[in-house]
């Protein structure tokens, strides 16, 4: 049984995971039914262990440490080992200041912790993609009102999606130990805004490296 | 055999090459503008090779594409020549006929004789091969009617472009007529002073600008060209004053 102080603790956390995605298309990322989702951010539901997993698994950290932060016993930045940024104190100009931090944090991490980051952020990624793609695709319905189109995810141009599809393909390509084709790798090279012989250095390192360590 | 030109081909021809003094060159659109989006990727998707065997050929070390993305942001494509020097593991990079311009030789008729030669005479393969920027434009409009390959290069511009305006774009206009009334009286001038503007293209604004020129050219007049007066204009010598970004 979860006691109240608890269930407010995670439905802030569900709340904050899922900003303005709609429900219903947010929850089969994570694995858990809509109803049981809503339970959670309504401070309501249950904790059954198969759930609790799920969520651990989409967070990335164990069973165990979602307790602990649900407990209060730590901070999700302390589980997840996240840069604290002073978001609050200092009024950013700009959210690529945030990014930037990040990537400067990101430069202290050790190999597999950064490829297990990257590996969250793919699939991040993906899930916005996809989410955007079907966004795109829909037909509007004359009898819906256009709130629905307010309240989803900040959608992105097709120019963004492309960008981000094409840096998915590479990243796909990579874990099943192909290199990216040169063309890809122009165009993910304009995107990213970096060399394109520094990128094609960095991927054949990456491809290097997995190699090795499937070969044990 | 002969071979055979493809569309491809025919669209690699057609763009417009910008040398720059850092060994790279940038690629535009044959009208001299920035490709869309879908068609710098469509090139790149079907020619990086041959962009970089170009660059190779020439070479320089690196092509850009320069494409305007969505909300006008201009994306720009490196095409490296390592990446063909490495896919053809270590060879020499063939050479591309299609995309190599003609090697036409220069000739090294001396300026003077351009100058005063009689007109019925001048021979335009002399303007053609010419390693001076040479120019006619009507010494009415002072619309611009040629520009032989060196002059274009100095601009960076195709000549479909460079050749939509007229000499009042890239002159000072007071200069300018003092200058035309001059050929018309004295009917040619020698190392002739004065300032004016170039085009050049700037890749960290991804368009082309003006930059103010110092030069000495040798003027004359002809009686007709293209059915009407005009004036043939040799640069012999051009230096740069200082930039301003326009």
């Amino acid at each position: 049984m979860l006691n109240s102080e608890i269930k407010q603790r995670l439905s802030h956390l569900c709340l904050r995971l899922r900003g303005n995605t709609p429900l219903r298309k947010f929850t089969p990322s994570v694995g858990v039914s809509a109803a049981a989702w809503n339970a959670w951010e309504n401070e309501s539901g249950n904790w059954g262990i198969g759930n609790a997993r799920k969520l651990a698994n989409f967070i990335g950290i164990s069973v165990d440490q979602l307790e602990q932060y649900l407990k209060g016993e730590c901070s999700l930045e302390q589980e997840l080992g996240l840069p604290v940024l002073n978001t609050n104190e200092v009024e950013m100009s700009d959210q690529n200041d945030v990014v930037e931090q990040v990537i400067h944090w990101m430069n202290s991490l050790n190999l597999p912790d950064l490829m297990k980051l990257i590996s969250a952020g793919v699939r991040l990624a993906e899930f916005t993609v996809n989410l955007n793609s079907e966004t795109t695709n829909q037909q509007p319905n004359p009898l819906q009102p256009s709130t629905q189109l307010r309240t989803s995810p900040e959608r992105k141009s097709e120019s963004q999606l492309q960008e981000a599809e094409l840096a998915l393909k590479c990243w796909r390509d990579l874990s099943q130990g192909k290199i990216p084709s040169n063309p890809e790798l122009i165009k993910l090279a304009a995107a990213l805004d970096v060399d394109t012989v520094w990128l094609k250095k960095t991927i054949t390192q990456l491809h290097e490296l997995k190699g090795n360590e499937a070969n044990g | 055999m002969k071979r055979m030109v493809s569309n491809l081909d025919l669209a690699l021809l057609s763009l417009q090459w910008v040398g720059c003094e850092d060994s790279t060159v940038i690629v535009l659109k044959g009208d001299g503008k920035l490709f869309t989006q879908n068609v710098a990727e469509q090139l790149i998707d079907l020619a990086w090779d041959k962009i970089a065997r170009f660059c190779a050929n020439q070479g320089y070390k690196c092509a850009y594409l320069y494409a305007e993305s969505g909300n006008h942001n201009i994306k720009r494509y490196a095409i490296p020549v390592e990446l063909v020097v490495e896919a053809i593991s270590g060879n020499l990079p063939e050479s591309n006929e299609f995309l190599t311009p003609s090697d036409m030789p220069k000739t090294n008729i001396d300026p003077d004789t351009i100058l005063f030669i009689p007109e019925p005479e001048l021979l335009l393969t002399w303007l053609e091969q010419s390693p001076l920027p040479t120019y006619i434009n009507s010494m009415q409009t002072q619309r611009k009617f040629y520009a032989n390959p060196t002059a274009l290069a100095a601009h960076q511009k195709p000549p479909e472009d460079f050749l939509s305006g007229n000499a009042y774009d890239l002159n000072d206009p007071d200069e300018l007529d003092r200058r035309i009334r001059l050929i018309a009286t004295e009917k040619r001038l020698n190392c002739y002073k004065y300032e004016g503007w170039r085009w050049f293209f700037d890749p960290n604004a991804g368009r082309f600008r003006l930059k103010r020129m110092a030069f000495i050219s040798n003027f004359r007049l002809l009686h007709s060209f293209n059915g009407v007066p005009c004036w043939l204009g040799q640069v012999v010598q051009a230096s740069e004053l200082g930039r301003k970004n326009l």
